[in-house]
């Protein structure tokens, strides 16, 4: 099984915490990359750019509310990027907002995902991302 | 007595008294005087009743006057104060929802990541824990559960105020669909007994509506009697340019004196006790109807079941019909 790489951006370290601690829980290889605002996000982006198409994430798990740039942008960075579009962004979010759910959409999220509020957890909604985005879907390969 | 009255009956006395009174006086006074002279002194006589009856007249109605202008005066003070007090009571009502909007969504971040924390120490650690400690742990989940539902309904009553969309043409036999869909998976795989009529067509916001009927659908399960399988039963009626929807269920049923109190966040009881009631899903839906121009109210049997009614304003075109 090839490595996965995730880029994760998330400011609240809690939730950075909690989150791999799950992916780690998923039991397949996995590559994690934390940003912790959206200026770091793009950053790293761009250097993904510069490099070879390995270092390019498989799947984006993108935070609204970031300190120096919203997740909005960062979306709008990644899905106006002719090497980047492809990457399915899922916004991984606190907000249950109409108008955060429809800019994500408008902004070409590939899906909207409340943080757990109720019974699930984490650990439940990333093995249904896991089990839907590397397992059911078909992705482009990176060659 | 009316002022007018006063005035007219004061005016009617003085005229009688003056008629009377002055031609006893000039009879008195000018007896065998010449008539003509007489004439010229009735004559006077009238001018000066005009004169005087003028005056009077004068006088009174400009103390009338005066009397309502300082009504007036009093009036507008009074409206000065009511509407200071208006703008007020809604700065407060203002200050009120951005407290539970700022209040609601500081408490998620902290509270679902305490959850995430704590569930993720028990199934780590759920080997290698004595059972008991285990299971303080899973009652303080459980309390999780409980404190993210009731900021969870904080947060959607918040975004209410917050979220206005305009209003657009909807199909309740769609949202009420919709609503039932989303709940299949809770009411256990689409086998509740729901039978509806023609529900209308509205203009509205849709996923108000939506939460609207998914409020009532849960009341309904939620206060179900154990005893025998959940009927709900939706119809409608028209009167006044309104159509009234009624969402009748065969639950526990709800005690008369607590009819009013389930659309309010906080239910009052005897002694100040207060106590938060069956959730926050009626206010909302309260808060919806209300927002729309609608009314919302229960009717219950204890022990038979509740109907809630609400009514939304009819529009001209018709609606579909389907039964499930």
């Amino acid at each position: 099984m090839t490595m996965l790489r995730i880029f994760l951006v998330e400011d609240n370290e809690g939730d950075v915490l909690l989150i791999s601690e799950a992916l780690e829980e998923l039991n397949i290889p996995l590559h994690i990359t934390y940003a912790k605002d959206g200026h770091e996000a793009v950053e790293f982006l761009e250097d993904c750019l510069c490099t070879e198409y390995g270092s390019i994430p498989d799947l984006v798990l993108l935070d609204i509310n970031l300190p120096k740039k919203n997740g909005q942008e960062v979306l709008q960075f990644i899905k106006s990027s002719n090497r980047l579009k492809q990457i399915p962004v899922i916004m991984l979010t606190t907000s249950s907002s109409e108008r955060d759910i429809l800019e994500s959409y408008q902004n070409h999220a590939n899906s909207y995902i409340s943080k757990p509020m109720g019974p699930e957890s984490y650990q439940d909604i990333l093995q249904k991302i896991e089990s839907f985005w590397f397992s059911l879907v078909k992705l482009p390969s990176k060659v | 007595m009316k002022t007018s009255i006063k005035i007219s009956i004061l005016y009617v006395f003085v005229g009688i008294l003056w008629i009377f009174g002055s031609d006893i006086l000039v009879l008195y006074f000018f007896q065998g005087i010449d008539p003509s002279i007489l004439t010229r002194y009735q004559s006077f006589k009238g001018v000066l009743f005009v004169v005087l009856t003028g005056s009077l007249l004068y006088y009174l109605m400009d103390k009338h006057y005066r009397y309502l202008d300082g009504k007036v005066q009093e009036l507008e003070k009074a409206n000065i104060k009511i509407e200071k007090e208006r703008i007020k009571s809604e700065h407060a009502r203002n200050q009120l929802d951005q407290f539970i909007l700022v209040a609601s969504n500081e408490l998620v971040e902290p509270v679902r990541q305490s959850h995430g924390f704590l569930e993720l120490f028990i199934r780590k650690n759920k080997d290698n824990l004595p059972e008991k400690s285990i299971s303080f742990l899973e009652l303080t989940l459980d309390n999780f559960y409980k404190i993210k539902d009731v900021i969870q309904d904080l947060v959607e009553f918040s975004q209410l105020t917050e979220e206005r969309e305009v209003p657009q043409l909807v199909d309740l036999n769609e949202v009420l669909e919709k609503a039932v869909h989303l709940n299949s998976r809770k009411f256990g795989g689409g086998k509740i007994d729901l039978k509806k009529g023609n529900l209308p067509m509205i203009k509205g916001d849709y996923k108000r509506f939506l939460q609207l009927f998914d409020h009532l659908l849960n009341n309904a399960f939620n206060f179900r009697d154990p005893s025998r399988p959940l009927k709900i039963e939706i119809s409608v009626s028209s009167a006044d340019g309104y159509q009234t929807i009624a969402v009748k269920d065969n639950g526990i049923g709800i005690e008369s004196e607590n009819l009013d109190s389930i659309f309010y966040i906080l239910q009052q009881y005897d002694q100040g006790l207060i106590k938060r009631g069956s959730g926050m899903g009626l206010a909302i839906c309260k808060k919806i109807i209300e927002d729309a121009g609608g009314k919302i109210w229960a009717t219950s049997v204890l022990g038979d079941g509740s109907t809630f009614y609400f009514t939304v304003k009819e529009m001209v075109s018709g609606s579909k019909t389907e039964d499930e």
